[in-house]
């Protein structure tokens, strides 16, 4: 490493970075995702679910409010002590929603971790080098893409148990052919590009072109299917759950918050209101925040 | 100079479309002298780009040879020619999808360098890319910049730079001016003028532009539906064109004069199909010279004065 | 002239585009006058401001960005400004046509041309639909392509072909003024001689005056009676053929000539315009040349030039001429 002076001439790339920075892009994109209002609101929603799940250990205590059954004070409407009411067990129903909020999103991200994956390896391949390689995949996915998510959840559930593990695998692979297809089109878009060409020309083997080249530039529609696919997921989860297959009592979910209230929904119409609600406002906030980012990220309206 | 650097001998490409086989370069030679320019005219459709692509197998050809420095390209394999292309390189036409958003103009430059392991040393590198820059005339505060803060002309010579970056003996210049406005295609093409002087580059100059390519170039192929059909010197192809397609061509060109200006040879009619071509003179159907025999056969190329060759049932092989 | 003899009449025209908060000068102060049956060529580079004059003689700046400032256009004596919405549509088609770059995506792919040449004539004119048919063929015909193909689709032409018949349903109407903006860039040099050949005969057989936008001097040596040389929003020198080929005034007009290759000296080096063209949101002060002039003096960086005539046709815009009308250059 050179000794650096301020009065010789700069002779290492770090110093001249240092003078000559980097624009960020994401600063940019970030002011521009900004001046769009509704995409705004669908994140501070998100962030305030997403900080409310987090903290649910400290905000209230699982073994004894979310799961203690108290049939004393059961039904109660919404009121000081339980402000979203109690369930038909007696439990505390806003305690039950934020611990719902966990599972739900913990699962819904995972899953859809677990298809991007898929989905990049896949698409990747079927988008890049096309041909043969391209049908057969495409074909593959094809099948899977046939058969409706809840189906293919249900039944891989029932083939290998009902699990944690076991479900976010399911909702993974339901999604998984969208997001091929999703990555494949958007390599097919960049993949046309003459820089893509000009790596060649300058001696980068496909796995760097594909790595370097070609995904970060695919970023954009991939960012903006994530959120979309996981509020997609995060219904999957609850539908479920709901018919008794997804995430089983006592463990909160909303799903079977749901499917447990139904019964007492006539006369406590606060039992299935809540997460009913949780429902509706997390899936708005994905999607709002999805519509946002797809607006901000549209290459048509960069320069 | 004078050392034979390429030779292209019966080189085709053809793609297999839906309605045939397009024959998108059909049976093409010619050699380049090292450190001149050779252009290669054309109009939509003759397969100049194609050309240029084949010969440095980024397409790989259906067939024939293509001969770099005495090295058969074909029976290299595949790791063998990328090590090849540290002396071939392009450039291409569009500075807006030739350069990859997402990587700064050093990034950029630098990438060849860095796959080619020519420097190891991080700082060495790096002063290496300056220089590129500085060659190319682009200001050295300009380094983290993106291209789409550039405009096209500079982002031209982010192109330029790179294809320099390895010390290539051979460039395929793929209309490198064409998208760039007229005061600043000069200032590439004196750019790359001048490169050529001090680096003894070979050129490969394809374009469509006729005035440009007079400019630039030692010698002239034109291209017409695949085939090569006239090539010469360019002061020679420009004064006595033989070939009905390349006087019709220069005829076209528009004159920015309002006196003298001279009489125009129409073409009739179309392109023909580039899809399963009949074994005759492709021009034939367009030609205002026409004979009966351009119907029923291909005109071969000959060389019908010294170093100036056609492919026209008009012209005889000269009497050595 | 009588101002009834004119077709066109731009006077003053400014026009602004409002990008993320900041203001684009694209055109500042622009005069065009364009008689009837003549064709002026409006010459300039990438950002000069040719399409946004053109865009705005019909009232078509995208909106919300484009906003025009200030200025006057005149066609066939009507104020366009001042016409309602309908009456411009009217005007659209009928008594104003216009030709655009691209070929490929001008024109509607899943209908057949004769439609497309039938649907402006039976919006202005009272027509049947097979009088509109027969109208369309007619016109197939004058643009050099034959009538039986009349219904055919877009993409069963060639480039060239698909042009000829943008120019057929620019002309279906038969305007009083053509705008073509950069018509043959597109095009094969071989097709561009055919498309610039049936232009001037067309030119020939009818009173219709044309605005010719395009960045080459070669097509406007062919086609054009007047030029309009533009810079920066402005124009720079103004003339007729004669003027601007004989006897230019401008050092950028010099310079876009010299910077043309010179097909009888291959040899001489390009003379290039130094520099780059100015950013519209960030324009030089004084005169937007100045900092690529060779012949700049102290007053071209504070001072606009004003506009000299030097003769009944011919003016410049330059701190050279302040005095005198001799050449400068």
């Amino acid at each position: 490493m050179q000794a650096t002076s301020t009065a010789g001439p700069i002779t290492t790339k770090k110093e001249f970075y240092a003078q000559f920075k980097k624009k960020s892009i994401a600063h940019e994109l970030w002011l521009r995702f900004l001046k769009n209002k509704t995409a705004v609101i669908g994140l501070v929603i998100f962030c305030i679910i997403m900080a409310v799940a987090i903290a649910a250990p400290w905000l209230t205590s699982y073994d004894n409010v979310v799961v203690k059954m108290d049939i004393a004070a059961r039904l109660q409407p919404p009121g000081m002590e339980h402000w979203f009411g109690t369930d038909e067990l007696g439990r505390d129903i806003l305690a039950r929603i934020v611990y719902g909020a966990r599972v739900s999103l913990l699962i819904g991200f995972s899953a859809i971790f677990v298809s991007l994956m898929v989905g990049l390896v896949l698409g990747g391949a079927a988008g890049y080098y096309g041909g043969k390689l391209d049908s057969v995949i495409m074909r593959a996915m094809d099948v899977f893409l046939s058969l409706p998510d809840v189906l293919l959840a249900l039944a891989i559930i029932a083939a290998f148990g009902n699990t944690k593990l076991n479900l976010t695998i399911a909702i993974g692979l339901a999604f998984a052919p969208k997001f091929s297809r999703v990555v494949r089109s958007a390599v097919m878009g960049v993949r046309d590009n003459e820089y893509i060409e000009a790596a060649r020309s300058i001696g980068a083997l496909d796995s760097r072109i594909i790595a370097r080249h070609v995904l970060p530039n695919c970023i954009g529609p991939i960012i903006v299917q994530v959120t979309l696919y996981v509020a997609n997921a995060i219904l999957t989860i609850a539908a479920l759950s709901f018919i008794g297959l997804g995430i089983q009592p006592p463990t909160p979910e909303w799903g079977n918050m749901l499917a447990s209230g139904r019964t007492y929904m006539r006369d406590f119409p606060h039992i299935v209101m809540a997460p009913g609600l949780a429902i509706f406002f997390t899936i708005l906030a994905l999607n709002l925040l999805g519509d946002g980012l797809r607006d901000t990220l549209d290459p048509r309206l960069k320069h | 100079m004078g050392e034979i650097l390429l030779e292209v001998k019966n080189l085709k490409k053809y793609f297999h479309v839906a309605a045939g086989t397009l024959h998108a370069v059909d049976d093409v030679s010619f050699t380049i002298e090292e450190g001149r320019t050779l252009g290669v005219v054309g109009e939509s459709g003759c397969g100049k780009t194609t050309l240029g692509r084949t010969i440095l197998r980024l397409i790989e050809p259906t067939s024939g040879e293509m001969h770099f420095n005495g090295k058969d390209l074909r029976k290299l394999s595949t790791s063998e020619m990328r090590y090849m292309r540290r002396e071939m390189q392009i450039i291409f036409q569009d500075p807006y999808s030739s350069l990859n958003p997402r990587k700064t103009i050093a990034e950029t430059i630098e990438e060849p360098i860095l796959l080619a392991g020519l420097i190891p040393d991080s700082d060495k590198r790096f002063m290496r890319v300056l220089k590129l820059m500085d060659t190319v005339g682009l200001a050295q505060r300009l380094i983290n910049t993106y291209p789409h803060e550039l405009d096209g002309g500079r982002r031209q010579r982010i192109g330029i730079a790179r294809a320099l970056a390895m010390n290539p003996k051979f460039i395929v210049c793929d209309e490198p001016v064409s998208s760039l406005d007229v005061s600043i295609q000069a200032q590439i093409l004196n750019l790359m003028k001048t490169i050529q002087r001090d680096m003894g580059i070979t050129y490969l100059f394809i374009t469509h532009d006729l005035s440009v390519v007079n400019h630039f170039s030692d010698d002239i192929a034109v291209m017409y539906l695949g085939r090569l059909v006239e090539k010469a010197p360019a002061e020679v192809l420009f004064q006595m064109p033989l070939h009905p397609y390349t006087q019709a061509l220069l005829s076209a060109i528009p004159v920015a004069r309002i006196h003298n200006r001279p009489e125009r040879i129409m073409l009739k009619g179309e392109l023909t199909s580039p899809i399963n071509p009949e074994p005759v003179c492709r021009f034939a159907a367009r030609c205002n010279q026409c004979m009966d025999i351009c119907t029923r056969s291909e005109p071969p190329l000959i060389e019908a004065r010294p170093n100036h060759f056609v492919a026209c049932h008009l012209h005889k092989p000269m009497v050595s | 002239m009588d101002a009834q003899q004119n077709t066109l009449e731009i006077k003053n025209l400014t026009v602004e585009y409002l990008v993320d908060d900041e203001v684009v000068h694209a055109v500042t102060g622009v005069d065009i006058t364009i008689p009837a049956g003549k064709t002026f060529g409006l010459v300039g580079e990438t950002g000069a401001g040719k399409t946004t004059t053109a865009l705005s003689i019909l009232n078509l700046l995208p909106l919300p960005a484009g906003r025009i400032v200030s200025g006057e256009i005149f066609v066939n004596g009507q104020d366009v400004f001042k016409l309602s919405p309908r009456q411009l549509q009217a005007m659209r088609g009928s008594q104003v046509a216009m030709v655009f770059q691209d070929p490929m995506s001008s024109l509607n792919p899943i209908k057949t041309v004769g439609e497309q040449i039938a649907e402006g004539m039976k919006i202005h004119r009272e027509v049947s639909d097979r009088e509109a048919l027969s109208q369309a063929t007619k016109m197939l015909e004058l643009v050099g392509i034959p009538g039986d193909r009349v219904a055919e689709y877009p993409h069963q032409f060639s480039g060239g072909m698909k042009q000829r018949v943008i120019i057929a349903i620019a002309l279906a109407c038969n305007p009083d003024l053509l705008i073509a903006d950069e018509p043959t860039t597109a095009l094969d040099v071989t097709i561009q001689a055919q498309v610039l050949k049936l232009i001037r005969e067309l030119k020939e057989n009818s009173r219709m005056a044309m605005l010719m936008i395009t960045h080459a001097l070669g097509i406007v040596a062919e086609v054009c009676d007047f030029v309009g040389i533009m810079y920066a929003g402005r124009i720079v020198e103004c003339g007729t053929l004669a003027d601007i080929f004989d006897n230019l005034r401008h050092p950028y007009t010099r310079g876009l000539f010299d910077s043309l290759p010179d097909i009888e000296n291959r040899r001489a080096e390009l003379k290039p315009i130094p520099g780059l063209i100015p950013d519209p949101m960030n324009l030089p002060p004084g005169c937007s040349f100045h900092p690529r002039c060779s012949y700049a003096k102290p007053e071209c960086s504070r001072d606009l030039p004003q506009v000299r005539w030097l003769s009944d046709t011919h003016y410049v815009s330059c701190h050279l001429y302040n005095e005198t009308a001799e050449n400068m250059l």
